[in-house]
């Protein structure tokens, strides 16, 4: 519960600086790319809460990491005149929807196995 | 004293309950999950803001809307202009009443004001940019330009640029750009208005202030064209620019008014 509005907050003071916080139209590719990273190291925490494999250090590091990797991409493809950031954006939404696929999969199973009990003990009882 | 102690007990206690409490709900991952949450949804919220206050400008925009924009623009044009023409008609229907009203008079001075104001020949002021072209010291490849230095050509194609963007003043190094003002080269320095200029060239327009700067600042758009040569452009936007009047004398012998 404490837990919960924790976040909550730091989801609200998050809100109302991006409110107030002013991007100049050229940044706006770094930081659409950078959201692709964060929102793929969000999904990805998911799925590996899902498999009991989430460890903090590694969605922390995945999280800002990646952000800055994706960023830099953007940087050396306009120096190359290569949309090199494309490459991130591809791979990254990809990765977003197969850990969604995941995340899915296993709540869709939670449910039908909830279902199955129910019906399993609703026999029982009209023996 | 015994406030001190007071304090200290308080304190102590304070720092305990905090501590109890942190290790009772395991607040730490929240809270560095939090952290990155802040990060997602503060990024999140200044993109889409960017996004949103950005697609009425030019730049983003793909060739297919520009043309359609620009069709519809038209359009509007020429609804504009034909309101325009009506009440043209009107103010002549005003001018041939002899009636001397206070209608008239105010019509009659608003009209000398914009007048006056696209003739060039009051000062004014508003917001705008502000463009400094400086000389490059880069030598280029021989075929195409022999230097970097501001030609005429240069100048030219941003006060185009500058108008083309819907500015209504402009002056190089305080000369006022007027209908009929020349810019050339002439030898090694360049006449505005038959008068000469040197770099660095500062080149004030009224307008608004970001049609005009991403109309300089566009992709492949003169800005970059003037920086690959190696001519230094600084662009600033200001809210308060003030431009001279045209003070030369405009003389018109061979026009005449044809009605």
């Amino acid at each position: 519960m404490v837990g919960v509005i924790i976040l909550i907050g730091f989801v609200i003071a998050g809100f109302l600086t991006g409110l107030n916080l002013v991007i100049p139209y050229v940044y706006s590719k770094y930081i659409a790319v950078a959201i692709l990273a964060c929102l793929d190291s969000v999904f990805g925490a998911f799925t590996a809460n899902i498999d009991k494999k989430f460890r903090i250090n590694i969605f922390l590091s995945g999280f800002f990491g990646n952000a800055l990797i994706a960023m830099f991409l953007v940087f050396i493809g306009d120096k190359l005149n290569v949309d090199i950031y494309l490459a991130a954006v591809i791979v990254f939404s990809g990765r977003l929807l197969n850990n969604f696929s995941t995340i899915r999969r296993e709540y869709i199973q939670k449910i039908d196995n909830k279902v199955n009990r129910e019906k399993n003990k609703n026999k029982i009882e009209k023996i | 004293m015994e406030k001190d102690i007071l304090k200290k007990i308080f304190s102590n206690n304070t720092k305990e309950a905090i501590v109890r409490f942190v290790k009772k709900h395991s607040v730490m991952p929240y809270i560095l999950i939090g952290v990155t949450m802040f990060f997602l949804t503060m990024m999140l919220t200044a993109q889409m803001k960017t996004v949103n206050s950005t697609t009425e400008i030019l730049q983003g925009k793909r060739e297919s809307q520009l043309i359609d924009d620009l069709v519809q623009l038209q359009r509007k044009y020429n609804d504009l202009k034909a309101d325009h023409d009506e009440s043209v008609k009107i103010v002549e229907e005003y001018k041939s009443n002899s009636a001397t009203n206070s209608q008239l008079i105010s019509s009659m001075t608003d009209e000398l004001k914009r007048l006056s104001i696209s003739s060039g020949t009051v000062n004014v002021k508003g917001e705008g940019i502000v463009i400094v072209l400086t000389d490059g010291t880069k030598v280029l490849e021989p075929d195409l330009r022999q230097d970097s230095l501001v030609h005429d050509s240069d100048l030219l194609t941003v006060v185009n640029e500058l108008k083309a963007a819907g500015a209504e003043a402009i002056s190089i190094n305080g000369q006022r750009v007027i209908a009929t003002s020349a810019i050339r080269c002439a030898g090694p320095i360049i006449q505005v208005n038959y008068q000469r200029v040197a770099a660095p060239f500062t080149v004030k327009a009224i307008g608004n202030a970001q049609y005009l700067e991403s109309a300089i600042n566009i992709k492949n758009g003169v800005a970059d064209l003037l920086r690959e040569i190696g001519i230094g452009v600084k662009i600033t936007r200001e809210k308060d620019i003030k431009i001279q009047k045209f003070d030369g004398a405009l003389n018109f012998e061979n026009a005449n008014i044809d009605e």
